[in-house]
């Protein structure tokens, strides 16, 4: 015998039929018995129908579709003319199934500055070095380690220093992308903030911002070393960041 | 894959879904203009993630990404702070049932005060008023008419919070009709 509070709970389980059929012949029964509920169950029916009809309406989707096509296109073009065949990584799997790793990048096309665009997408990469619940990538504090696990993946060798001597331990790393280009995105710890690294293969020669500092408190530095580009992102303070930047150009 | 193939593959794949993204993206932002960004940017993510895709639900797997992207997006343009705050433990079903300004749903028929005003607007305000966490609850539910098991997959919670957050979702709409009535 089922009672109005626990036929309360119940009966969204049973208008949307999830219920399995012993429970939902309860909720059934007790509605028959009890005036109240029974109003309750009517009255969110017909609040499911006003939602139906009121909520559903679309706008023409055809520019948007056509934009996503476009955009497509475009991400295909600027790969590089070479064709490489990537590995079946685990990674996007396992970025997809983590819970809490958030998408940030935005594009070139929809910004008037690409320099912005580009620190917007390292401090987007950044966010996911502190929201992923589980690295999505690799632990290690061993440089040569890491070094190895990204050259395997990413078909050039990005440098890993060894910081622990300036007070930056090394966490891991992930692969990841700024803008197009995959990189990776090797994780310091410096205190109780993080540092990103991200590494990736310049394909142009690109003007990017030297050294920014966004509204929110975190750096943004970038430079080249030969024919590899690097940007360090995080909000650990000024002089810490100087510290890194300087430690990893070596 | 070459790359020709890998695009007509994600377009059939995952363009069938746009009407689903655009609703999900809709409802989060709660802007045509917004929606779109977030549409074209999870798109372009669910591309480049492609090799991810091992089969299944693609429509979850849009969504997924969709999702995503557009909390990401509301916590960029800083919209999160903006919404109540959102706190599961708020009121049990059965409560927020049985309040007092909700003893008068009986009495004043619900379903009487949503027939006699087909208002789309009204409507639409009321869902855009509640908390993120439930407007997805009962977007995913009502209208693209995903199972629990399908939400619970997508929002990344349990199936027995599903049916929380929709009851308290219709709860709480219920209530805002009310108090965005145009004709009270």
């Amino acid at each position: 015998m089922t009672n109005c509070a626990k036929a309360q709970e119940l009966v969204h389980g049973y208008i949307d039929q999830e219920l399995n059929s012993m429970t939902a012949g309860e909720v059934d029964r007790h509605l028959a018995e009890c005036a109240a509920c029974a109003r309750l169950y009517a009255g969110h029916e017909t609040l499911r129908r006003a939602i139906r009809e009121h909520a559903r309406a679309l706008p023409d989707l055809g520019p948007l579709s056509a934009r996503i096509d476009a955009k497509l296109a475009g991400v295909n073009a600027r790969r590089p003319p070479r064709s490489v065949s990537w590995p079946v990584w685990g990674f996007a799997a396992v970025l997809l199934a983590a819970v809490g790793v958030t998408w940030g990048l935005t594009f070139f096309l929809t910004r008037a500055n690409p320099e912005d665009s580009l620190a917007d997408a390292a401090i987007a990469g950044h966010m996911r070095s502190l929201m992923a619940n589980e690295l999505a990538g690799l632990s290690s504090t061993d440089p040569l380690v890491i070094e190895t696990w990204l050259r395997q993946r990413l078909g050039f060798s990005p440098k890993v220093k060894d910081l622990r001597g300036q007070g930056f331990t090394l966490i891991g790393a992930r692969l990841d992308y700024l803008y197009d280009s995959r990189a990776a995105a090797v994780l310091y710890r410096a205190r109780d903030r993080v540092i990103t690294v991200f590494i990736w293969r310049a394909t142009e020669k690109a003007n990017f911002p030297a050294h920014l500092l966004a509204d929110s408190g975190v750096h943004v530095q970038f430079w080249a070393a030969a024919d590899i580009e690097l940007c360090a992102v995080s909000d650990v303070d000024t002089g810490g960041f100087t510290q890194f930047v300087q430690a990893y150009r070596g | 894959m070459n790359l020709q193939r890998r695009t007509s593959r994600f377009r059939e794949i995952a363009l069938p879904h746009l009407k689903a993204a655009y609703r999900l993206a809709h409802w989060l932002t709660r802007s045509h203009h917004d929606a779109e960004e977030v549409v074209q940017e999870a798109y372009l993510n669910a591309f480049k993630f492609f090799d991810g895709y091992r089969g299944g639900d693609a429509q979850a797997w849009v969504l997924s990404i969709v999702r995503n992207t557009g909390y990401t997006w509301l916590r960029q343009h800083r919209r999160l702070e903006l919404q109540e705050p959102f706190d599961e433990a708020l009121h049990s079903v059965a409560v927020a049932e049985r309040s007092a300004d909700d003893r008068d749903q009986c009495e004043n028929n619900p379903e009487t005060l949503l027939l006699r005003r087909a208002d789309a607007r009204w409507v639409r305000s009321a869902i855009e008023t509640l908390p993120v966490e439930y407007r997805e609850a009962l977007i995913l539910r009502e209208l693209e008419e995903l199972s629990y098991k399908e939400i619970a997959a997508i929002a990344e919670i349990p199936i027995g919070t599903v049916m929380s957050r929709l009851a308290r979702a219709r709860a709480l709409l219920l209530r805002r009709l009310k108090q965005l009535n145009p004709e009270s």
